[in-house]
């Protein structure tokens, strides 16, 4: 049990049991790091320390919380809402249009004039930029000008990928689904001469975005209707790309509006630099106080077919993955004030906004800004669809099942065409069948499938824990 | 006989004697582990008052105790008889029908259960041999052995077997919630260590077998006490520190996407950049909990030495335990609030000072990140008490390293090599240059972090365990030193036993161990091998 070991001798006596081990010191290196004796700072909690260093934080933060509620407090903003879905707007006129394009005119009065820049601002609430589906689906190298991906986009770009058998330039759904609503600001001076406001449409977007990230395909000399030969606008423009603008500078892919709305937002409700009003050089204001009355070049019937043919397209592509993108139009404009730093010149800053709240058909038919809850069950979200619209037809079983086949095999002919009356027809035909089973053989198969693959694991589960609850005795 | 005549008329020449000593400060050693709430068992081959007198001299058995039970019945009743009486006299209560444990055990609980903790009225010392325990560790009788055994302050067990033995520390295993510590030398302790949850060899001269098959190995028994009380209990700090904060930096990473995707129609949005994510635990966060899990110590080794209570936490599983990981898990949760509402309301409908969006997905998930980040190296930077020179290059090191990694990740030469992979160029340019977002990052770590410190803070002041009350005290001391360090003199049992041992016919050895016969200072006694 004791042994009489000499406290210095660490020789390792025995035999020798590594291979060619002969007896060497196996003593640790008696550094400060091997014996973890590392000088070091060892601070305490106490209450000389915590207390002081939270008052020191209230008393900095404090002030900073002032200054920055003081100068947000500074910010005028205006915000006009041209939905239209109230009966007595303007723009009510556009929500179901008889020619389009329809234009609608807003007034208003500024009370107080607006100094110094005026930012004006699109914006959307209830739009789902950033819904991973959306977001994924754009061509980064076809809009940095690469050639080879200009006339092959990426998969991702599905399915804006390809129209009429020709790349489409830009490609995706986030390109597809560009504003393009067209504000005009007038000054109503005297009663015959209003005076359009000149709105700068340069300046918008991010440098890094506007020169490096953007690029039109190469060509220096070559026209830029040359330079996208071989590819189609996205299906839901009016013009191609290259024909945004009249000057090269702000047309094809570096078209600021283009780059501004590319750049997808972090939340559904959001706003978008439109135009700048740029302040003059002499002493008039910007925008001097008065009556003004805004031109709206309002496209929603195009973009709310879009939406539908986006929801049911990629319901089709995506089992009901992607459920809405309920546009719900907002202008704003508005200047913010440089936030932190003050600046004597700029003592007021305006803001003038028009907002716009959109009827957001798929959901909520109140219009309420809706959260995506719905999208688990698409079932549920399409039955609420059908039932606000109510077509009731009597039809077998049979004659719903060549529906839903021919409906399927037009979508794979027709890929952009509006679905959604006839899945309309489909779910709500009324034939006592549940809203489950409503969409044929495969639903039925499905749902069959699934419950006895529940049934025989939940048996045996249960006779699994049977057979664990009872060990069996180790002999 | 024939031997009366032939050893007739003989001349002593001489004697012999074997001196085996103790080692070098065993006794110092069991004294600290017993301040340690550790029990020490000794479990050996040797005769019993071999084993007595080295108990007696390396103080597992004081002169002071309450009492010495001697188990040597021959056959089960004799020992039940024994074992039963032991524990009348230490606890009578312990015999009767109400108590607790009595009472547990009639319901024939399904195994494994545990007996718990049963204290007796003082110090007592049991000392049992080799056949009576053959006997005792039978079915029906271990459970009497070990609950008499575990309420002594020592036990000596003598004339075992290497498989007794392993069969001793196999009972305690199984029926108690405890940590069983074999050390041993020979290649006889060696199933002992094997049965043991940590096996220590000590190499010697015995050769290698204890060695080779132990979890540890040193050279002195003293060690042993440097091994739990330093090492062992900084490992045990180091780890549940790593765990905590390893949970609690990962829910706060994750749960940031839970709340997102309130905003993002639920369509699993990342809030992050991929790279982000690629790099979070593999980059950014996996240095500083290194340095964290080889260097921080709560208190350097001469502390730990001289308070052996500190082991206390170690042994109650006091610092990473379900409760524990629910705070961990609530206080994630907390920081991914703070981490996403923060840069949202920062963000929304909010724009640059030249109008410019500020307000996109990129930007936003950069302001995330970098909060998120700076949150949790001010958490580590909270949880390490030991700050050497690597720790302040590990997490100083690693946020800074962050920020080049992002520069690199979002700069033209990348983007534009592959546009589809690296998709944020220009982000980091134009977003770190807003006051906002520098703003927005100072108050996520003000709010993260506040509570945190507060609670460290308030908790060892108004509900202290034990542990806290100690460290103050070290703080104390480290503050005001002590002018002399306290040596508690070692009362040596010198006074009336020596450690040396007779081995000769049982008669004499009775009456000299017993402690008659001794005077202050002994004369060499040698050992006569005669046997009569």
């Amino acid at each position: 049990m004791a042994m009489n070991y000499n406290a210095k001798d660490e020789v390792d006596g025995g035999p020798p049991c590594a291979p060619g081990g002969t007896a060497k010191n196996r003593r640790p290196d008696n550094t400060a790091f091997k014996q973890q004796r590392l000088p070091a700072w060892q601070p305490i909690l106490t209450a000389g320390t915590v207390l002081p260093t939270f008052f020191i934080i209230g008393l900095i933060f404090i002030p900073i919380g002032i200054g920055i509620f003081v100068t947000s407090n500074n910010i005028r903003e205006i915000e006009i809402d041209y939905t239209g879905t109230d009966p007595a707007s303007p723009c009510n006129k556009c929500l179901s249009p008889n020619v389009t394009p329809c234009i609608c005119t807003i007034n208003f009065t500024l009370e107080q004039s607006f100094e110094g820049n005026v930012f004006m601002y699109y914006g959307l609430s209830n739009f789902y930029q950033n819904h991973r589906r959306y977001v994924k689906s754009r061509d980064d190298s076809q809009l940095n000008g690469d050639p080879s991906a200009l006339l092959n986009p990426s998969k991702e770009c599905e399915p804006y990928r390809r129209n009429e058998d020709k790349p489409i330039a830009p490609c995706g759904a986030i390109a597809n689904s560009m504003f393009n609503d067209t504000l005009d600001l007038f000054l109503v001076g005297n009663e015959s001469d209003p005076t359009p406001i000149p709105l700068k449409k340069k300046g918008i977007a991010w440098w890094t975005d506007k020169n490096v990230k953007f690029r039109n395909p190469p060509g220096a000399d070559i026209p830029l209707e040359e330079r996208f030969k071989g590819t189609t606008k996205p299906v839901n423009w009016v013009k191609p790309v290259y024909l945004l603008d009249p000057d090269e500078d702000n047309s094809g892919f570096i078209n600021e509006d283009f780059i501004v709305w590319m750049r997808t937002a972090a939340l559904p409700t959001f706003r978008k630099l439109y135009r700048l009003i740029e302040r003059k050089n002499d002493l008039h204001p910007t925008l001097p106080a008065g009556r003004y009355y805004l031109n709206i070049t309002y496209n929603s019937e195009k973009r709310v077919n879009s939406f539908h043919t986006l929801a049911t397209l990629w319901e089709s592509f995506l089992h009901g993955e992607f459920c809405s993108s309920q546009r719900c139009s907002k202008i704003k404009t508005s200047i913010p004030t440089q936030l932190y730093t003050a600046r004597s010149q700029h003592t007021e800053q305006y803001v003038l906004t028009t907002v716009e709240k959109a009827d957001c058909a798929c959901a909520k038919p109140e219009g309420s800004s809706g959260s995506g809850v719905w999208i688990f069950v698409p079932g549920v979200q399409f039955s609420r669809l059908v039932g606000s619209n109510g077509a009731k037809m009597l039809r077998s079983v049979l004659a719903l099942r060549q529906i839903a086949q021919r409906t399927i095999s037009t979508a794979s002919r027709r890929q952009f065409e509006n679905k959604v009356p006839e899945k309309q027809k489909l779910f709500q035909e009324d034939n006592g069948i549940p809203v489950h089973l409503k969409g044929g053989v495969a639903d039925a198969l499905l749902y069959r499938t699934t419950m006895i693959l529940t049934v025989a694991g939940t048996a045996y589960a249960i006779y699994q824990l049977a057979v664990a609850s009872f060990p069996k005795k180790q002999g | 006989m024939v031997y009366e005549e032939i050893e007739k008329d003989l001349m002593l020449l001489g004697a012999t004697a074997i001196d085996d000593k103790l080692q070098d400060g065993v006794p110092e050693t069991i004294i600290t582990l017993n301040k340690a709430k550790i029990k020490i068992w000794v479990l050996t081959g040797d005769k019993q008052e071999t084993a007595v007198n080295i108990a007696y001299a390396c103080n597992i058995f004081e002169d002071e105790m309450d009492g010495m039970f001697i188990v040597e019945g021959k056959d089960d009743e004799t020992v039940r008889r024994e074992l039963r009486s032991a524990r009348e006299k230490m606890k009578p209560e312990s015999l009767l029908e109400s108590d607790p444990v009595n009472s547990y055990l009639t319901t024939n609980p399904r195994m494994p259960f545990k007996i718990p903790e049963e204290m007796p009225n003082g110090n007592y010392g049991l000392i049992i041999n080799g056949y009576s325990l053959a006997h005792a560790l039978e079915g029906n009788l271990e459970l009497e052995l070990l609950r008499t055994a575990c309420m002594c302050k020592g036990v000596i067990c003598c004339r075992m077997t290497p498989l007794q033995k392993a069969q001793v520390v196999e009972l305690v295993k199984r029926y108690k919630k405890a940590v069983t510590l074999a050390i041993g030398d020979g290649a006889n302790d060696v199933s002992m260590i094997k049965a043991a949850h940590i096996g220590v060899g000590i190499s010697g001269q015995e050769g290698m077998q204890a060695m080779l098959n132990s979890d540890y190995a040193f050279s002195q028994f003293r060690y042993l006490q440097r091994l739990l009380l330093v090492h062992g209990r900084w490992s045990y700090n180091r780890m549940c520190k790593f765990l905590s904060y390893f949970f609690y930096k990962n829910f706060a990473f994750t749960l940031v996407h839970f709340w997102y995707a309130f905003y993002s129609g639920f369509s699993a949005q990342t809030v992050y950049d991929t790279w982000f994510i690629t790099f979070y635990n593999l980059v950014y966060t996996s240095l500083p909990v290194l340095g964290l899990s080889l260097f921080d110590q709560d208190v350097n080794e001469t502390w730990s030495l001289r308070f052996p209570e500190l082991y206390e936490p170690g042994q109650c599983n006091l610092y990473f335990n379900k409760k524990e990981f629910v705070k961990c898990l609530m206080h994630g949760i907390y920081s991914s609030l703070v981490l996403f509402f923060i840069p949202m309301g920062t963000v929304y409908n909010s724009v640059r000072n030249d109008g410019k969006e500020i307000s996109d997905y990129q930007s936003f998930s950069v302001i995330v990140q970098t909060s998120l980040l700076c949150v949790v190296t001010m958490q580590i930077a909270l949880e390490t008490t030991y700050w050497t020179m690597i720790s302040h290059i590990f997490t100083w090191g690693s946020l800074g390293f962050y920020f080049c990694i992002l520069f690199l990740l979002y700069s033209d030469g990348l983007c534009l090599m592959f546009p589809n992979i690296f998709q944020f160029l220009g982000v980091a340019r134009n977003t770190l240059n807003l006051p906002q977002m520098w703003l927005s990052i100072v108050l996520s770590v003000v709010l993260c972090m506040l509570p945190v410190i507060g609670y460290q803070f308030l908790k060892p002041l108004f509900w202290p365990v034990s542990v806290d009350k100690i460290i103050d005290r070290i703080h104390h001391c480290m503050r005001h030193p002590l002018p002399h360090p306290i040596r508690t003199k070692l009362k040596h049992a010198s006074s009336r036993r020596s450690a040396y041992a007779f081995s000769h016919k049982q008669g004499f050895g009775a009456l000299i161990t017993s402690g008659k016969t001794m005077r202050a200072k002994m004369p060499k006694k040698n050992s006569f091998p005669f046997k009569k």
